[in-house]
């Protein structure tokens, strides 16, 4: 078989599997029925200036804008008009109108434009009368504000997103972020919040914003797996997004474990930072996972990560043999996050009311599980990544000394002997993930575990002063 | 949404120059060879992905296509080991000059990559034939337009993994909706306190701690474990989510409608219809039949609706995906698709009919045409009906599944479409024809086909006569020799048939035509030349010296003309080169 043969029948069958939903019928289809939309909602606004909102001379049209707009949301879940210069898209789909058409199109543009407005974003269907409205307030004077005035106005009739005019984003927008680890923390953690948010509004959800945060974390612990390990005492503590983040983190590191690919570490990621998301309309442990499900499912179009996704969100909190469930083990995803999830929620110093166990005591008790509520392959390969004293972990070495634990051993021999800083109060923290003092030192060895919430203020302080250094280095 | 750029920053000039319908690419004028290699294959590669939205990838112009952006990238890459692209927002820049121009928001691939975040693109040495499988496939999906997917092209690249490709993109990207105002954002409830305190308790008593301890994992283990979130495992996932949904659906506390999850059930439906998915297709048919089963009191629409996604397994078009999708180099039906029309399609007949006419590829044609012989056991006058209305291919591949059915009455169907007016269904019956055995019922219609055919069809058909050694067809060809064919050959090939079927009672048939009449000078044979000469051929056919001396008396007396088709007769006989030679 030719070279491009070979590359045809490649080409072939990835396009097969990867166009599981027709998108080009889809694609034809939206640009019939926002080709439509627009001309409908143009001759709206336009009548709306010679008519009574209530004359039948509107009805039939308002009425029809409706049912179009009905079925495009039916398939798209959410329908964008976007408006660039003399031109006009559905959902990323390029309107095409003929040269006799085109005022049409410069007349909607123009009308947007005296808002300060480029698009209209629906998230639910409108009935007749309330697209009679909208036409109506967008026809009327510009309001003080511009697009945000709109938005103002148009709120009352349903849910319906005012953008402001599009533009190319060159020049210093095209700035790289910051690879800092830091930053690219702070980036997942407000991508997470703005997605929240937008879900918590019932808006569609996309991932995307989520997944490019996920991707950064992914790079970023391509070679320091022990900033996971650490992820529950560093995080932004107090704050919504810490517990995601660091069971994203941690699922991250056991995923790399495993030997995942980083295709499948970031929809891992994606799924652990949005796993409780169904706390969102369900504040009841019981029901959340159910509840997470139904809002991720608003999202359209199919996907491998999405379905992989709901169905991790739906069985995070399965054990691994429930003797009483009908079904097999729950699905790889949600046993990696029920481990993670559950080691989180037990280390880590955040508002929730778990049970707080030093790290070594929360494995110990984790591996008294293996097998039953956790998956023992899996959690073996955890107990790899953090050792007999994970990460976090304060110690008292057998010379007297404290010291915490930056990152395990990972390996057989090193799996009691973790690399350790020791801790000296006073000083600042730099420099000390280059230590390995239990290595170093013969004879030295740890002598046992300190719980680092009742520790000393000055310890306690110099310890994470060591952690959040040994994250940045 | 993924923003459609304004394009108000851009190069005046460029704008002025060049209109945005045009495909406008750079000329070449003043660039390097390298740079103009790099254009010629950046101009491919915008050709290839293009092509997939308008061709089926197994089809010839792709195959052009990539057989030229396969040699483009060989031609670039042998030059230099690495190449830099520069992407703005409609042209690719390599080494300070622009190589790739293309204003056309919906064929441009500079404006595909920069929309995504893309800002440069690096080939190193190295990036073969499945890398570019890979690009393609990622650039053409993103071509596709709808963007309903959580990824863009920057996060498909990077999870493609492309060794040799190297992606420079922006951060933070283009925002989702492309407000410049975060004024905009939804005002629902702000999720500060999504998390309750009790989060994810009581967490699971596991009883005493034990300390673990460092186990080795076999690099075997970990591999099944993977194989767990591989794509082949995505079927069963999928199934596994609709249960688990269905689940959810009856639980009263919950109150869920089913219209909630019908677009995912129904993107579930997409994936599934699938000739290799279809054993997960049937399952997932009866999880929504089992939950129509019991009504629920919050959903009274929920019975229309799982009535409605269960009947869209069985339409026209998902019949027609099902059999497309059937690996080239299978053929065979899987009782899995019959299963999936059972369940799902009020009339599978005519489903399957609808799809086989609508199908292209052979193999899906010929798993079409096996559903059909399967539903069409009962209904062959159905069948038979489907095929008068049909023509071309379509009538010649539904004439197939009629030819498998058997039966005496397809028999005859078959044969009457010998001397079809169409030349494929004509192909197809004369293939078929050829291949089994002869019956009575085939009789009559082989000679109207011999009618209604000409040259090498006619021929065929009169081998088929031939080839049945049945004497019914005596008569009504000696009927048509003597009604008066008027090619020569054409008689003397009847003739010859008939002959062969009727041997030696067949010599009073011809004697009169090979006996001279009329007194000394004047003796000659009667009727017309073409008859005499078909009279010869015949009897040419008939074992015995009677038929032997019939020819020769019959030279005897023949004008010249007739001589010249008759000798060669008597001499083949006479010398030993004919069947029944002296």
């Amino acid at each position: 078989m030719s070279a491009v043969t070979t590359l045809q029948a490649r080409l072939d069958e990835a396009l097969r599997l990867s166009r599981r939903s027709e998108e080009r019928e889809l694609a034809a289809w939206v640009r019939d029925e926002g080709h439509r939309l627009a001309f409908l909602l143009n001759g709206l606004v336009r009548g709306t200036r010679l008519y009574d909102l209530d004359n039948d001379a509107l009805e039939a049209s308002s009425r029809e804008m409706g049912e179009t707009l009905r079925g495009l949301l039916e398939r798209l879940g959410v329908v964008s008009l976007v408006l660039v210069q003399d031109q006009a898209y559905v959902n990323d789909v390029r309107l095409r109108v003929r040269p006799a058409e085109q005022p049409v199109i410069d007349q909607l543009v123009a009308e947007l434009a005296r808002h300060d407005a480029g698009g209209l974003t629906f998230h639910e269907a409108l009935g007749a009368e309330a697209l009679r409205r909208l036409a109506f307030a967008i026809a009327g004077p510009a309001e003080a504000g511009g697009a945000r005035g709109l938005c103002e106005r148009l709120r009352v009739l349903g849910d319906v997103e005012v953008s402001g005019r599009w533009r190319f984003r060159i020049g210093k927008d095209d700035s790289p972020g910051s690879k800092r680890y830091a930053d690219v923390l702070a980036r997942a953690g407000a991508a997470l919040q703005d997605t929240l948010t937008r879900l918590a509004a019932r808006r569609m959800p996309n991932p995307l914003r989520v997944r490019r945060a996920v991707i950064d974390l992914v790079e970023g612990l391509r070679d320091r797996p022990e900033r996971a390990a650490l992820a529950p005492f560093t995080g932004p503590a107090g704050s919504q997004e810490r517990h995601p983040l660091s069971v994203c983190q941690l699922a991250l590191m056991l995923g790399r474990s495993l030997g995942l690919s980083e295709a499948a570490l970031s929809d891992l990621g994606v799924t652990a930072m949005l796993h409780d998301v169904g706390y969102i309309t369900r504040p009841d442990p019981g029901g959340h996972a159910l509840a997470g499900a139904r809002i991720l499912a608003r999202q359209r179009g199919f996907g491998e990560a999405k379905v992989r996704r709901l169905l991790a969100v739906l069985e995070h909190h399965e054990g691994y043999l429930d003797m009483s469930r009908e079904d097999p083990s729950p699905g790889l995803v949600a046993r990696i996050l029920h481990v993670a999830e559950h080691y989180d929620l037990m280390v880590a110093s955040g508002a929730d009311a778990a049970p707080k166990l030093t790290p070594p005591a929360a494995l110990a008790r984790m591996w008294a599980g293996r097998g039953s509520e956790y998956d023992p392959i899996l959690l073996a390969l955890f107990a790899q990544e953090m050792g007999l004293y994970p990460p976090g972990t304060l110690v008292e070495l057998s010379d007297g000394s404290a010291a915490v634990v930056l990152r395990a051993g990972r390996s057989r021999e090193r799996f009691a002997r973790p690399v350790v800083a020791r801790l000296e109060t006073g000083k600042p923290a730099g420099g000390h993930a280059h230590e390995d003092p239990l290595a170093q030192e013969e004879g030295l060895s740890v002598g046992r575990v300190l719980d680092l919430r009742s520790a000393g203020p000055e310890l306690r302080s110099a310890a994470e002063a060591i952690l959040r250094a040994a994250v940045e280095e | 949404v993924t923003v459609p750029e304004s394009v108000g920053d851009e190069n005046e000039d460029l704008t002025q120059q060049e209109g945005p319908q045009a495909d406008e690419r750079s000329g070449s004028a003043g660039l390097e060879p390298g740079q103009k290699r790099v254009g010629a294959l950046l101009n491919a590669l915008a050709a290839a992905t293009r092509t997939f939205l308008l061709y089926d990838a197994r089809n010839d112009a792709v195959k052009r296509t990539l057989a030229s952006l396969l040699e483009a990238f060989e031609a670039a890459l042998a030059a230099a080991s690495r190449i830099r692209l520069e992407v703005g927002p409609f042209e690719i820049f390599h080494e300070g000059a622009r190589v790739y121009l293309d204003r056309d928001r919906e064929r441009s691939l500079a404006f595909k990559l920069h929309r995504d975040g893309v800002r440069a693109l690096v080939f190193h040495e190295g990036f073969g034939q499945d890398q570019l499988a890979r690009l393609l496939e990622i650039l053409s999906l993103r071509y596709g337009g709808i963007h309903q997917h959580e990824d863009d092209m920057v996060t498909l690249l990077w999870k493609a993994g492309l060794a040799s490709l190297e992606v420079i993109a922006v951060e933070g990207f283009a925002p989702e909706t492309g407000s410049a105002d975060d004024a905009f954002r939804p005002e629902g409830a702000a999720p500060s306190t999504y998390l309750p305190e009790d989060v994810d308790l009581p967490l699971p008593d596991t009883g005493a701690e034990a300390p673990p301890n460092w186990l080795d994992i076999e690099d075997g283990t970990r591999a099944v474990l993977r194989e767990q979130v591989a794509a082949e495992s995505l079927p069963e996932d999928c199934l596994r989510l609709v249960t688990l949904l269905a689940r959810g659906l009856q639980d009263p506390m919950e109150a869920m409608p089913f219209s909630e999850v019908r677009p995912l059930a129904e993107e579930i439906r997409d994936f599934l219809l699938c000739a290799e998915r279809a054993p997960s297709l049937v399952q997932f048919i009866h999880v929504l039949r089992a939950l129509a089963v019991t009504p629920v009191p919050w959903d009274e629409e929920r019975g229309r609706g799982l009535a409605e996604v269960v009947a869209s397994c069985g339409t026209e078009s998902a019949v027609r995906r099902l059999i497309h999708t059937v690996p080239a180099s299978q053929r065979k039906m899987r009782p899995e698709l019959v299963e999936v029309l059972d369940l799902a399609c009020p009339d599978p007949f005519t489903a399957v009919a609808d799809a086989l006419a609508a199908e292209e590829h052979a193999s899906g044609r010929a798993i079409a045409r096996q559903l059909l012989e399967h539903y069409g056991q009962r209904r062959a006058a159905v069948l038979q009906q489907r095929f008068v209305e049909s023509h071309g291919r379509v009538a010649a591949d539904i004439l197939r599944s009629l030819a498998r059915l058997g039966g005496e009455a397809a028999a005859a169907f078959l044969a009457r479409q010998c001397g079809h007016p169409d030349p494929e269904v004509r192909e197809e019956a004369l293939w078929h024809m050829e291949r089994r055995a002869y019956s009575r019922a085939q009789g009559p219609a082989l000679v109207e086909a011999y009618r209604r055919t000409r040259g090498e069809d006619r021929r065929r058909v009169l081998a088929l006569i031939e080839r049945s050694r049945d004497r019914l067809f005596v008569e009504p060809l000696a009927g048509l020799v003597a009604s008066g064919v008027e090619e020569p050959e054409e008689a003397i090939a009847l003739a010859h048939v008939v002959g062969r079927l009727e041997g030696p009672f067949g010599l009073p048939r011809w004697r009169p035509w090979l006996t001279p009449v009329g007194r000394f000078l004047r003796r000659r044979l009667p009727g017309s030349v073409v008859q005499q000469a078909a009279a010869a051929a015949a009897v040419a056919e008939i074992p015995g010296d009677e038929a032997t001396r019939l020819l020769e008396r019959a030279l005897a007396g023949a004008r010249e003309e007739a001589r010249t088709w008759m000798e060669p007769l008597l001499q083949e006989r006479i010398h030993g080169t004919g069947r029944h030679a002296a």
